[in-house]
């Protein structure tokens, strides 16, 4: 059984949840794929991730080729194929041709590090 | 203002009241039909109400060891729960696009309810909504295989699904809505206007179960985040991260997302040429 | 104390930098770079005296009634701002030669300022172009370059701080900007004359190289095209040319040249793509391409949305490949 992402008071109705339920702490159980986010900032950054994907945080990011990457720590899929986990995530970047061969999403040689280090920073996109 | 007048005051307000809420009731002004969602004011009342419900009377619930629970959940699961809700992939039956409130994703719902939610709802149902109570239906033991089974589905993608079902073996699924779609299409040859009704391709959001997995600004209930925003549709470059967003793709797509992209989550949901028409105008306005 | 410090290392950290005019890698910025240290240094030497002579006129003990005497007026109120304003305009006009054409130059560079981005045009010594590029300039340290400055459409400004002031492109009129760098490095340059929706994205680079360096890259923008040696690539190249991509676009040695867009033949090899938009990767290639104009709303490449994913990358790697 694994963990639900987050505890469901904290997640429908913010204001009568938040003011009724206080030690819900969720917000500090983000799954950071143990990467750097700071780095992984840059890296998004340096790859061109933003040319394509709206990403809050990310200077000039504010492409619309694919699905904005805001939320994504609660989206439940990843290119709808995949589910949502840190590890998938990080997968993912690296290798969305392998994972999903009609993806429109390049494989740019991201190593693994570097990868984690981009899902850390989007994890935080709540 | 003295004593009696206050008293006086709150009388009269009271039984004003009371008459206006008797005459909304007696007129008839708040529409019950299943096409049309709620108010977003009722929507969220409903909604905060349901969960604070629920979780407080499963709070205290013991859960027992769900480990080798999910392959005789997925039994359980496909028998019952699989015609209104669906899985991985898999779209619900054509009559429960038909209800409102839309049965959940519950691949959403493993990621954020705790299991003993999971557990309490399918086993007492939950009023005015259609979800049953499975208490005198389901011993107490399969509704645990049930709730770990959809506490799993938050880590099971649609390949996963179908080869985990393929390996238990199951009964017959549900009715294919491309079955249905194909009847229709067939009855009312349908004059599809090229540029679609956007009013219309919105109703038909809720029809076809859109806003149970995609954010939809401007949709009352569009908040749940199990495949990609909608907002700024009409610019988004791919859709479904395969195809080039023209209206002929988006119309492909919409009506039979598996044959684009076998790998997708997103289920075949039945909708006829027309309604793709209209609902891609919609979407068309999300800019 | 403690809150001058970072004010104290952030003034210190702003005189130098890739972009910054009192950080000279000239002759030419050298000789402005000082004469705008004489001009600061001068102003508050001047500022502070007079600063402490008006302390002193308030505030003094009573021998400040010295003060108020002719000879301070028509020395300091007349005669000095004429001895230091002549000095300082003889001392510019005496300088001011530095910064014009000087000789014959080593090197020949045309600059076209167009909405949004820089053409650049290698010449010989007829005035031929040899090749072109776009956005990144090369030149050897120590050698004069003349760059010619021309627009294709409105005015623009052409402005290095680092190299030179600036001079502005005027349509219709062909201006030359001599330098003579001293210091290897690469210097951002930028737009200085508002040009349109997408002038705060109008840069570029000059990179000073040591002789050797910009030889053999001067060599290796003359050549054509890689040539495709994969399949991915090969379906790359066949996509430039089916989709429309050749129609604004050279790629030497791939189609005939066409002079709306930038030429690619070597686009791998930049370090940014839409001057100075976005850092230049594959990533960054593929998004450009499916939708420039969410980029960098109004430059004059269309967004290309039409594309299948397959051909989409192809494209990208195809580009990313030509170094």
């Amino acid at each position: 059984m694994s963990r639900p992402f987050l505890r469901p008071r904290c997640c429908v109705a913010p204001f009568a949840l938040c003011l009724l339920a206080a030690g819900c702490g969720s917000a500090s159980e983000t799954h950071t794929a143990g990467g750097d986010a700071e780095r992984g900032r840059e890296l998004l950054w340096q790859f061109g991730c933003g040319t394509c994907h709206r990403i809050e945080g990310v200077v000039g990011a504010v492409g619309e080729v694919g699905p904005p990457l805001d939320g994504l720590a609660r989206r439940v899929y990843i290119a709808g194929v995949l589910t949502n986990t840190p590890e998938n995530l990080a997968r993912w970047i690296r290798m969305p041709q392998d994972i999903a061969p009609k993806t429109a999403m390049p494989d740019l040689g991201v190593t693994e590090e570097q990868a984690r280090d981009m899902a850390a920073f989007l994890y935080l996109r709540r | 203002m003295s004593r009696r007048g206050a008293i006086r005051l709150l009388v009269v307000l009271t039984l004003a009241g009371t008459l206006a809420g008797a005459a909304v009731v007696y007129f008839g002004v708040y529409n019950v039909a299943a096409t049309e969602q709620h108010t977003a004011p009722v929507y969220w009342l409903l909604n905060a109400a349901l969960k604070r419900s629920v979780a407080q009377r499963a709070e205290n619930i013991d859960v027992p060891p769900l480990d080798g629970r999910i392959e005789n959940g997925l039994v359980l699961y496909r028998e019952h729960c699989l015609n209104c809700h669906g899985a991985p992939g898999v779209p619900p039956n054509a009559f429960a696009l038909g209800m409102t409130p839309l049965p959940a994703n519950l691949a959403h719902t493993a990621r954020t309810w705790d299991v003993r939610d999971i557990y309490w709802v399918v086993r007492y149902g939950i009023k005015m909504t259609g979800m049953p109570a499975w208490e005198f239906r389901v011993p107490d033991e399969q509704i645990w295989d049930i709730a770990a089974f959809v506490a799993a589905l938050a880590h099971l993608t649609p390949r996963e699904y179908e080869a985990l079902a393929a390996r238990v073996g199951t009964r017959e699924g549900p009715l294919k809505p491309a079955e249905t779609q194909a009847r229709e299409d067939a009855v009312t040859p349908t004059p599809h206007p090229a540029e679609g009704d956007a009013g219309r391709g919105k109703k038909a959001l809720q029809q076809y179960a859109c806003v149970s997995c995609h954010e939809i600004p401007g949709v009352v209930g569009a908040i749940h985040p199990v495949g990609p925003p909608l907002a700024g549709m009409a610019r988004r470059g791919f859709i479904g991260g395969v195809l080039p967003n023209t209206r002929a793709n988006m119309v492909r797509w919409l009506r039979d997302p598996k044959a684009v992209d076998p790998d997708t989550a997103m289920p075949n949901l039945g909708v006829t040429e027309r309604d793709a028409h209209d609902l891609a105008a919609f979407l068309e306005t999300l800019r | 104390m403690k809150r001058a410090l970072p004010l104290l290392s952030f003034g210190l950290a702003a005189c130098s930098g890739v972009q910054h005019a009192l950080d000279p890698a000239s002759e030419e910025s050298a000789f402005i770079g000082g004469l705008s240290w004489l001009l600061y240094g001068g102003a508050t030497a001047i500022f502070l005296l007079v600063m402490a002579i008006a302390a002193y006129a308030v505030f003094g003990p009573e021998s400040r009634k010295r003060l108020a005497h002719r000879k301070l007026i028509v020395g300091g109120g007349i005669l000095f701002p004429v001895v230091t304003l002549t000095a300082l305009m003889t001392y510019a006009f005496a300088g001011a030669p530095n910064l014009l054409l000087r000789g014959e130059p080593a090197l020949h560079v045309e600059v076209t300022g167009e909405q949004y981005w820089w053409r650049v045009r290698y010449l010989d010594e007829n005035g031929w172009a040899q090749f072109e590029t776009a956005n990144e300039i090369v030149v050897p340290a120590n050698r004069t370059v003349a760059f010619h400055l021309r627009s294709a459409d409105v005015i623009h400004s052409f402005w290095v701080p680092n190299l030179h002031g600036k001079l502005d492109m005027i349509p219709g009129h062909s201006k030359t900007m001599q330098v003579r760098p001293t210091r290897t490095g690469v210097y951002r340059g930028q737009c200085a004359e508002y040009c349109g929706t997408q002038h705060a994205k109008m840069a570029f680079t000059v990179e000073v190289v040591n002789e050797k360096d910009f030889e053999r890259w001067h060599a290796a923008r003359k050549a054509t095209a890689r040539i495709p040696d994969s399949p991915l690539l090969q379906r790359g190249r066949d996509v430039f040319l089916s989709a429309g991509c050749g129609s604004c676009h050279t790629v030497r040695g791939v189609n005939e040249s066409r002079a709306l867009g930038p030429d690619l033949t070597h686009v791998g090899s930049r370090r940014t793509l839409g001057a100075g938009a976005i850092p230049n990767s594959l990533g960054a290639l593929a998004g450009w391409i499916a939708d420039s104009q969410a980029l960098k709303p109004g430059n004059r490449m269309p967004a290309f949305r039409n594309l299948q994913p397959g051909d989409l990358q192809a494209v990208a790697a195809y580009l990313a490949s030509l170094e």
